[in-house]
């Protein structure tokens, strides 16, 4: 624990762990006032398909709307943000010339090796949690509460989540967000054992996560074979507590295949890192 | 024999033509519609309390409760602590809806619902207003009851309302509408792309299910005023 | 003589090429030893593998006795070394890289900290940033960190890289104050003959990544043949005297001096030698030895 500790104070010494923090704020706040400002135009053009044959009457664009809608986007933009700091647990040391004081001390390179990953998830888990919180506390006073509802484009389908269950929900679903995330940083962190720089890691990881969501996205058959096997396709496990009874067989499916990209990506970290020369 | 003949010939020319029948039958239904629209006559407004229930596959939500407010000709206002879908069409009862200089009325016949007689219109609108396409009232001859209602909308949407009726200060109001929905699943021209729920593995190209309305604790012509409705657009107007 | 480092037959491959082979090295206790060679020799590669910075192609490596690989943690806790240059995070305060990196080895009290950066005087700068530090600063507060954790062993690696004339000064005088008062262990490399002359007591010399001599100073320097210089009058009597002499040889003649290389002990009987025979020796003084050995050695003339 001690060297959990010591690394996650380095890590929010860092005036640079704070930039994903100010960037969520900033992307939360503008999304929210624009959101307040056109809540007309956005029910229109979201409920359009329900406008011709419904009268839409109760708080639609509550803060749970709000944060699911915000929530669609979560993995375009956090996943960025958890390289930045993922990226450069390992690299960081290299680039810095302070690996060669820390390997030198008595705790094992799997030690350290085991708190700066831990730490990278921590920082994952909190940026999760940094947005949800932000997303409900700014949401609450600008838009109210209300029931969720939640539709699939273009569809006529509805799923309405009654006031009462959302916060629950809600809380299972940032839970799976956070675990869905954890792979991302996972992998930022494989590569940044492999790096001496974390630009490298950050670039690299990115170029996996946006390949992995087009082609998953892709409507060919050859893809659609694939698609299971992206953990970018598992990352949207969170969007199965917003049905209308949870899916919790899909939803543990999708976790446990998270959970082995974790174990994966990180046991290959580990080799790669205790087998390392440092020469820089 | 030449006698016969003539008296056929005289008989026949004295039975009413295709055209004069079919003037005959659109005269009836006109009656119809316009005994309809004066038993009405004297409802201004009314204010009521429903509860909605959807048995639609795609649409999982719970009951709900709602008030709603009514003034002629097409004023409508729900007012509901949730979030409320109220179907637009067929979903309350408005009686000024059948205007006979906004639609051609054409008879279709007489039918027996409910063990009673009833004459079935199928009203075509003059101007395409909303999403509704065309009509088919079924109208309870004796009691002048609009029974029945089948909307057809573009886009190959049909929704069948059925009514059961109650009498709240001496007029015949609805205490239950059952619609029945057909709709396609897929809205045309929608771009399908990121965001909302994933799609479920085979999905139904066609929707179909069924909206329960109870009504109850109607209060008639209370003097709603304009300014209660203000805000809320026009139920066709989507 | 307890032997607190012992490398055999160390060795680091990179591709095809070794870096470093058959190192066998052994540093007693109390030992002020230089690890010589120039640059590329294999001495950083050497200290990395002690250090566990790289990982050995060949042999093993005992610190106090144990095996280095296999008791890495009580091991490592008695040891202490600075990499080339002292990198800490910039973004931290002195005593927060400090207590970071000590912690890692021990408990650590604010005190020690503090006392620490006293002895390497840093004190008044202990809330400073580091990316404000120079680099001499920063080389001191290396060694703070390095005193922190109380080793037995000090493993330097060109410590006075980069230091000005005074910074190289305070950084011998600290290396030898610490091997003569706390009994520490100090182990370094360095291509600086001048530095290894005035603090090492035990060395060995590497080139090319292999080991070509090893020993205490004295021995090393004492096998080997020594230059004089030696200021005499007349020259040319002094001249004819040494001509004769089969453990002497002279390299060059000047107006009074003249350049000799003598076989070890025989400086005072050249003296006798040249008096006696009524030559008037003004001084007698050797030339820079050990750069003579470090030279020899690495060419291959040497054989120890």
């Amino acid at each position: 624990m001690t060297l959990f500790r010591l690394e996650a104070y380095k890590t929010f010494s860092r005036w640079r762990t704070y930039i994903s923090f100010g960037v969520l704020a900033l992307i939360v706040l503008m999304t929210e006032i624009v959101m307040r400002v056109s809540a007309r135009e956005i029910i229109g053009s979201m409920m359009k398909a329900f406008q011709r044959d419904f009268i839409i009457a109760g708080n639609i664009v509550n803060a749970w709307f709000i944060t699911a809608f915000i929530m669609n986007s979560l993995h375009f933009h956090i996943p960025f943000l958890i390289t930045l700091v993922a990226g450069d647990m390992v690299s960081g040391e290299a680039t810095a010339g302070t690996v060669r004081f820390l390997l030198i001390r008595p705790p094992s390179r799997q030690r350290i090796l085991n708190a700066k990953y831990l730490t990278a998830l921590f920082y994952t888990a909190g940026l999760v949690i940094f947005f949800a919180v932000l997303c409900v506390v700014l949401g609450l006073p600008l838009f109210g509460s209300g029931d969720l509802i939640m539709h699939r484009l273009g569809q006529f389908s509805v799923v309405f989540i009654p006031e009462a269950e959302i916060p629950f929900r809600m809380l299972l679903a940032f839970a799976a967000a956070i675990w869905s995330m954890t792979v991302v940083a996972s992998l930022a962190f494989l590569f940044s054992t492999m790096a001496e720089n974390s630009i490298g890691p950050i670039i690299g990881t990115m170029a996996v996560v946006i390949c992995f969501l087009i082609f998953g996205n892709l409507p060919l058959a050859f893809f659609r074979h694939l698609k299971p096997f992206f953990f970018t396709t598992h990352m949207l496990l969170w969007q199965g507590f917003f049905d209308s009874s949870i899916r919790w067989l899909e939803i543990g499916q999708s976790a446990l295949i998270l959970g082995m990209h974790n174990a994966g990506l990180f046991l290959i970290a580990s080799i790669v890192y205790r087998r390392k020369d440092i020469k820089s | 024999m030449k006698r016969i003949l003539v008296l056929v010939l005289l008989l026949l020319l004295m039975l009413p033509g295709p055209g004069v029948l079919q003037a005959q039958g659109q005269g009836e239904a006109l009656r119809v519609l316009a005994a309809l629209e004066k038993k009405y006559a004297g409802l201004k407004d009314y204010v009521c309390d429903i509860q909605v229930h959807f048995a639609i596959e795609t649409f999982k939500a719970p009951d709900v409760q709602a008030r709603l407010y009514y003034k002629v000709p097409d004023k409508m206002r729900i007012e509901s602590k949730r979030v409320v879908f109220f179907p637009r069409n067929g979903g309350y009862f408005n009686p000024a809806q059948f205007k006979q200089e906004e639609y051609t009325v054409l008879p279709l016949g007489y039918v027996t619902y409910d063990k009673r007689k009833a004459v079935q219109l199928r009203l075509i609108p003059k101007k395409v207003k909303g999403a509704a396409q065309d009509m088919v009232l079924t109208i309870d001859i004796g009691k002048l009851l609009l029974k029945e209602m089948i909307l057809s909308q573009a886009g190959g949407k049909q929704v069948k309302a059925e009514l059961t009726y109650g009498t709240f200060d001496g007029f015949e109001l609805p205490t239950f509408i059952r619609l029945l929905l057909d709709l396609p699943a897929d809205e045309p021209g929608m771009a399908q792309g990121f965001g909302g729920l994933p799609p479920d593995a085979g999905e139904a190209k066609r929707v179909q299910g069924e909206i329960a309305i109870s009504y109850s604790h109607y209060q008639v012509n209370t003097g709603l005023g304009d300014e209660l409705f203000k805000g809320t657009k026009s139920p066709n107007k989507p | 003589m307890e032997a607190v480092l012992k490398t055999f037959g160390l060795g680091k491959r990179f591709g095809m090429r070794w870096a470093a082979r058959g190192i066998d090295l052994e540093v007693h206790r109390g030992d002020i030893f230089c690890f010589l060679g120039p640059n590329g020799a294999g001495k950083s590669t050497t200290i990395r593998m002690i250090l566990t910075l790289l990982k050995p192609t060949a042999g093993t490596i005992q610190l106090f006795g144990k095996d280095l690989h296999k008791n890495r943690c009580s091991v490592l806790s008695r040891v202490c070394g600075i990499v080339e240059k002292s990198d800490f995070y910039l973004f931290l305060s002195a005593y927060k890289n400090l207590e970071i990196l000590g912690s890692m080895t021990r408990r650590i009290k604010r005190d020690e900290v503090m006392e620490a950066l006293e002895r390497v005087g840093l004190i008044a700068r202990a809330w400073d940033k580091v990316r404000t530090f120079s680099h001499g600063m920063k080389q001191r507060l290396g060694i703070a960190q390095a005193l922190l954790t109380r080793p037995e062993l000090i493993i330097l690696d060109e410590p006075t890289t980069g230091l000005d004339p005074q910074g190289m000064k305070d950084v011998r005088e600290l290396i030898q104050r610490l091997a003569r008062d706390e009994g520490i262990t100090i182990f370094l490399s360095s291509h600086l003959l001048s530095e290894i002359e005035q603090v090492a007591t035990r060395m060995a010399v590497i080139h090319r990544g292999e080991m070509k001599a090893q020993g205490s100073v004295a021995e090393l320097l004492a096998s080997e043949a020594i230059d004089y210089a030696i200021q005499v009058s007349p020259i040319e009597a002094a001249l004819r005297v040494m001509q004769g002499i089969p453990w002497a040889q002279v390299l060059s003649c000047g107006e009074s001096m003249i350049e000799v290389r003598l076989e070890p002990g025989h400086a005072s009987e050249l003296n006798k030698l040249l008096i006696a025979n009524g030559i008037e020796v003004a001084s007698l003084y050797p030339r820079r030895t050990l750069e003579d050995f470090f030279l020899r050695v690495t060419k291959g003339v040497a054989e120890i």
